[in-house]
């Protein structure tokens, strides 16, 4: 036998000793408590016929949910098409789909502009995406990828799972992969505004997250970065402290690498989460939650850890303040908080039993 | 009997999607604690992957690829879990070594070196390594069930041993104290 093959089966038999037999029944029975009250999505394919387009049912967050046929409202700020009242009963929403060029696609943000939604669509199983445009929610024509210079433009950055975008009063504008901010009028036909290149202020950190507020727009990243712009074509480096690095060192750990993963406005309140994380090597390190808040969008400021928040998994905002999920685990204890300023957080306990699950997260809207 | 059980599944059976589930489920499992090394992510990543299958199962089109498509649910779904992370350890604990062994690397030592060299791997790499060598898929079976071209998958492969001999070369060149400390 040679060195190879006694390496490789060195391995499998290790594996074969280390692995696990049995799956507890606990895990199952969970599984198949959620999957009974889950949809299934829709397959549209025996209706298309020959069409070789497949469509991907319109989901928020990754579930096959539903959604109203009205254009969904943003920030204040964002000039919007007039809204009816959202629909309060089941039966007044309308299951739409969005053409994609993958077998299996969800839709990993939608975005109001004053011309229509943005939706960003995401491969299933991949970081490929793919956006398309509507002028009324029912609608959909994907967007020509022709127009950008590679693929690669249409990539979540990294340390992020979602193409940071959001719909201003001129449009949209999204910020790919290298701090490129691209901008268009329609959400069809797209330019570059500004790169790294152009502006100086864009070469430190990765943008993850952008909102529409401050002196026009906000957007948050990696390396603890944070920046503010007037029109997305001239951007400044926030004031962002350095998180307490107190917890790290207690464990003998390197000061924690920070990223700025999200950002949400509620009036004139700005709250950023993201996580500090540090580690020795592979084996052994430590991630804790960080939260920002801001009046201003050019300077920020730390939120105490006091109640030991979990990694956050949706933020939403309304004028009233914030509602968050956590990352508490995937039973039925799922934490939904409430927060007026971004800095004192409480639970909620509105569902009781049905907390929305993993998959479902919350809707991102504001009337 | 199985492709019935997908097609009924996709159509909206919930019991026969049981019955693929509760079949699946205990390789899914060692996949995924194997990758994880975790009990407890492993657990969460397996209930989500099938908790996503039932949903995509429509989606599906070859119900013959019903298994290789759940492994590629249960390798998103553990990097999902990794990315979710507060703090992770060595769980030298959460796997134990309860079974007779037979054990074909002659000392407990080699054992843990293997155990600490396959902990230094990032999470994509012990995902391909579990895949071909505890669950026996070639390196083009693991690019079909990933998504990614074959070259991709050799290359994935390739680099990934070359870690896993990287890792158990610099644990054997740790000093004797250190690893006295842990025997």
């Amino acid at each position: 036998m040679t060195t190879d093959e006694r390496f490789d089966e060195s391995i499998s038999i290790w594996l074969e000793q280390t692995a696990p037999t049995r799956l507890p029944d606990r895990v199952l029975d969970a599984t198949f408590e959620r999957t009974r009250r889950s949809r299934q999505q829709v397959r549209w394919g025996g209706l298309l016929g020959a069409m070789h387009l497949t469509r991907s049912t319109l989901v928020l967050g990754g579930s096959a949910t539903i959604v109203v046929a009205a254009v969904l409202a943003l920030s204040p700020r964002v000039t919007q098409p007039a809204v009816g009242e959202l629909p309060t009963t089941p039966d007044a929403w309308s299951r739409v789909s969005i053409d994609s060029r993958w077998a299996t696609a969800q839709v990993d943000a939608l975005v109001a502009g004053p011309r229509g939604l943005l939706a960003i669509l995401g491969e299933t199983g991949s970081h490929e995406m793919q956006l398309s445009v509507s002028t009324d929610g029912r609608t959909w024509r994907l967007v020509p990828n022709e127009q950008f210079p590679s693929d690669a433009v249409l990539l979540p950055p990294p340390g992020s799972l979602r193409l940071p975008a959001v719909g201003t009063t001129h449009g949209f504008l999204f910020v790919a992969e290298g701090n490129d901010v691209w901008a268009s009028e329609d959400g069809y036909r797209w330019q570059r505004l500004t790169d790294r290149a152009r502006d100086q202020d864009l070469r430190a950190g990765r943008v993850l997250a952008v909102a529409v507020g401050g002196p026009g727009l906000i957007a948050v990243g990696s390396d603890n970065k944070a920046w503010y712009s007037e029109d997305g074509s001239d951007w400044t480096q926030a004031e962002v402290p350095a998180p307490p690095t107190a917890s790290f060192e207690a464990q003998g750990l390197p000061a924690p690498i920070v990223s700025m993963q999200g950002v949400a406005v509620s009036g004139e309140t700005y709250l950023a989460w993201g996580t500090a994380r540090s580690s020795r090597d592979s084996n052994d390190g430590m991630q804790e939650t960080v939260l920002w808040t801001s009046g201003d969008g050019k300077s920020w400021a730390n939120v105490p850890d006091e109640e030991g928040i979990e990694p956050l998994r949706t933020v939403v905002a309304g004028p009233g303040g914030f509602v968050a999920t956590d990352m508490n685990g995937i039973d039925d204890a799922r934490a939904i908080r409430f927060s007026a300023d971004g800095r004192s957080w409480e639970t909620v306990d509105a569902f009781g039993s049905r907390v929305p699950s993993y998959d479902e997260g919350l809707v991102s809207s504001v009337a | 009997m199985r492709r019935d059980l997908v097609e009924a599944a996709s159509r909206g059976d919930h019991e026969a999607f049981e019955v693929l589930a509760t079949s699946a489920g205990d390789r899914l499992y060692a996949v995924a604690r194997l990758i994880l090394r975790s009990a407890d992510l492993a657990e969460d990543a397996v209930q989500e992957a099938f908790v996503r299958a039932w949903q995509q199962l429509p989606s599906l089109r070859d119900p013959d690829r019903f298994d290789a498509w759940l492994y590629r649910l249960v390798v998103n779904a553990c990097a999902d879990q990794g990315r979710a992370l507060r703090r992770w350890t060595q769980q030298v604990r959460s796997l134990p070594l309860d079974v007779a062994i037979g054990d074909a690397t002659g000392s407990v030592a080699d054992r843990e070196q293997l155990e600490r060299g396959f902990g230094r791997l990032k999470p994509e790499q012990r995902a391909v390594i579990v895949l071909h060598y505890y669950s026996g898929f070639t390196a083009s079976e693991i690019g079909q069930i990933l998504g990614i071209p074959d070259g991709t998958a050799r290359s994935r492969l390739h680099y990934a041993i070359e870690a896993m001999r990287a890792a158990l070369e610099a644990d054997a060149r740790q000093p004797a104290v250190a690893r006295n400390r842990t025997a």
